[in-house]
């Protein structure tokens, strides 16, 4: 019985051992990692147009805003906002009263002065006939030498005054011209043909001229025939842009229409450095205003909201993978460590020509002493893509060129048909590296992608 | 003369087998259950016998639930089935408010604070359960008068086999990475699916269960003194209509 016993123990302990022994190894050396669920895609050639996108209003090329010269009440306005008006058509009547009055004035003025001068010439007759007369009398030493100094002196003030009676003359007809001048701009007519776009004054009202003061915008001309989107780009892409690329433009007013453009201006100066100073705008973007013509005729109003694809850069059958594909990454520390053996090789290629050294050597120590100051500071990410690689991810840093909506084109790092990961989007970002176990699997539902974003959002 | 009868000297008692130390009673649970038992059954009350494989329950419930929610692979795991969960809900199949108890309860780190509580409280839980069972099963069913101290004596040390079972359980998850890898017939299910009713049915047929319901029965019968085979019967029963209910309420998918 005992013996039985001991033998039912011995079988059953040895059995619990070999079973803990057995999984408790396995486990230890074999500890079962996170499988990955990826998407992949081939490495292609394919060719990109690079498109920079920016938004912003549809307004006429040629546009002109009108406002009159001269102040007063408008006591004519045959024209309505919309309608169509040609070079010369009368626009505006401002009351002229004001203005004929001041010219009747000026005519005064100016006849007073011809009066003046008339008056003027007459004294200098006189003053010169006594001044010959006595001249005669002085010569044959029959008057004094200073009755002859006040004749001449006489004379002298009689020719000033017919030349300043004939200045107050040349004033006064000034004058007169600057006040038929008044008058003739309380007429204003269409510099141009097109369309009032909008008319902000009425009949009645009393608008202010631009002579002293800024001046009431009455309305405004444009030419609605020919369009131009003017949409605001930000620094970094606006140096992308140059006169003479295409665009493709949609106007949010006529759906499932694309209009063809061409870029036409670009501006120098950012839409808000004239009145940007060093504490404003600091929260605002820097944005430069492209200028991009509509080549079709379509039934545009000023202001109507557009956008802009404006194609920058081409290329023709180059490597692409796609935009979800590239990421980024902080470099291994054997990639650190081998640029770091890089610089030093280069430097001592440079001194290895067996010379006395003595300068040399200590030119490099500095240069090895930069490159490693310029090594300790922070690690930059460097963009990188996963390859699939049997059951593993591999990352491989690559040099990217230009993208598109859907692809990177790639000019360094990978070759034509190789398989990389392409999604989803919180294994690329997040969860995989370098040599992690994959398998491939269907695309995470909407739902699915919102919980990661918010996962993301948390951590 | 008579002669006086012959007083028969009083046949001495067989030699009671001396006590098995309590390390020997832990151990021989596995082997010799029936020794065990009969040990328990003629010695006084030993608070040591259901405590201290209590205890030792407790602490390895809690070191394997902080080891196996330590694994990425589990981690992954438990968000797809916090995936299935919400499906679950939206099918309205889980009640949301179970549902968000449940997605709380399976982050990473409440998941081992939480286990390894849940699993500390449950040793000591499952030691009292069983006690109480074996001795109302003993008074209703068989009709025997059994203090609930030996009851609890029994089932504490039966509990060792949980422990093993835990052991055994917590390695073939570490090594396969899959939550429902436990001795049970959920280990050939690849895709364990909690807010499956036939899953945790198969995870509830364990090797360990199997033989901790066994050994149990075993100490029913010598506690009760009665033929094993009616012990088991009982014991089984029990057992089965139990996990039968932990499933069907969905409490078996919150022990999962």
């Amino acid at each position: 019985m005992a013996k039985t016993s001991k033998r039912r123990k011995i079988i059953v302990f040895s059995l619990i051992g070999l079973v803990l022994a057995g999984l408790g190894g396995v486990a230890f050396f074999h500890k079962r990692e996170a499988v990955v669920t990826i998407q992949t895609e081939k490495v292609v050639r394919r060719d990109l147009t690079e498109k920079v996108v920016a938004n912003g209003k549809i307004q006429p090329v040629l546009q002109v805003k009108i406002s009159p010269e001269v102040s007063g009440e408008i006591i004519d306005l045959p024209v309505k906002e919309g309608q169509s008006v040609k070079k010369g058509d009368l626009l505006v009547k401002i009351k002229p009263d004001f203005y004929i009055a001041q010219i009747h004035q000026c005519q005064a003025g100016y006849e007073s002065a011809l009066a003046g001068k008339a008056q003027a010439e007459a004294n200098l007759e006189k003053a010169e006939a006594d001044f010959k007369r006595n001249k005669d009398l002085w010569e044959h030493k029959l008057l004094s030498e200073s009755d002859y100094v006040g004749f001449k002196a006489s004379y002298d003030v009689a020719k000033a005054q017919v030349d300043s009676a004939l200045h107050q003359v040349e004033s006064a007809k000034a004058t007169v011209a600057s006040a038929q001048d008044s008058l003739d701009k309380t007429t204003i007519v269409s510099p141009m043909t097109g369309t009032i776009s909008k008319l902000n004054s009425r009949l009645g009202e009393r608008v202010l001229g631009t002579v002293q003061n800024v001046g009431t915008e009455i309305m405004t001309i444009a030419d609605l025939n020919e369009m131009e989107a003017r949409v605001d780009l930000g620094e970094n892409d606006v140096v992308l842009i140059a006169p003479g690329q295409t665009a493709q433009l949609e106007v949010d007013a006529f759906k499932d229409r694309k209009f063809n453009g061409t870029v036409t201006e670009v501006a120098n100066s950012s839409n808000d450095s004239s009145t940007l100073t060093s504490s404003s705008s600091t929260q605002d973007a820097t944005k430069f205003q492209v200028r991009i013509r509509v080549q079709e005729r379509e039934q545009f109003k000023p202001g109507m909201s557009v956008t802009a694809e404006i194609s920058t850069r081409f290329r023709t059958n180059v490597l692409t993978v796609p935009i979800a594909s590239v990421t980024t990454r902080m470099p291994k520390e054997k990639d650190k460590k081998d640029a770091k053996l890089a610089v030093a090789d280069s430097v001592g290629t440079n001194n290895s020509n067996g010379e006395n050294c003595t300068t040399n050597c200590i030119t490099n120590t500095v240069e090895v002493a930069k490159s490693e100051k310029k090594n300790k500071g922070p690690a930059k990410p460097i963009e990188v893509v996963f390859v699939m690689e049997g059951e593993r991810a591999k990352m491989v840093p690559v040099k990217i060129g230009i993208s598109d909506d859907n692809y990177w084109e790639i000019t360094d790092g990978l070759k034509d048909g190789q398989e990389v990961i392409s999604g989803g989007y919180r294994a690329i970002s997040r969860d995989l590296e370098d040599g992690k176990k994959i398998k491939k699997g269907p695309p995470p539902s909407e739902k699915d992608k919102d919980k990661d974003s918010q996962q993301d959002k948390k951590d | 003369m008579d002669v006086p009868p012959l007083i028969q000297e009083p046949v001495p008692a067989p030699p009671h087998p001396p006590r098995m130390s309590l390390a020997a009673r832990l151990l021989n649970v596995f082997a010799v259950p029936g020794q065990v038992f009969n040990d328990v059954r003629s010695s006084p009350p030993t608070v040591s016998n259901w405590l201290v494989p209590s205890v030792l329950g407790a602490i390895v419930g809690a070191l394997a639930a902080v080891i196996i929610f330590s694994q990425p692979s589990i981690q992954q795991q438990f968000q797809k089935e916090n995936q299935r969960i919400q499906e679950a809900v939206t099918a309205g199949k889980l009640t949301p408010d179970l549902a968000n108890v449940l997605e709380k309860i399976t982050a990473p780190t409440s998941m081992k604070v939480f286990g390894a509580i849940v699993a500390a409280l449950g040793s000591f839980a499952g030691v009292f359960w069983w006690g109480f069972v074996l001795w109302l099963l003993a008074h209703r069913m068989l009709r025997v008068n059994v203090p609930f101290s030996k009851a609890l004596e029994v089932a504490g040390l039966a509990m060792l086999v949980d422990v093993l079972g835990t052991v055994v359980g917590m390695l073939l998850i570490v090594h396969l990475g899959r939550i429902g890898a436990t001795p049970s017939l959920a280990l050939v299910i690849k895709d364990f699916d909690v807010t499956r009713k036939g899953h945790l049915l198969a995870a509830a047929a364990n090797i360990f269960a199997f033989w901790v319901v066994g050994v149990r029965s075993i100490g029913l019968a010598k506690l009760a003194g009665v033929p094993y085979l009616r012990a088991a019967w009982l014991v089984v029963t029990f057992w089965v209509i139990q996990q039968s209910l932990l499933v069907v309420t969905g409490i078996a998918q919150l022990a999962r």
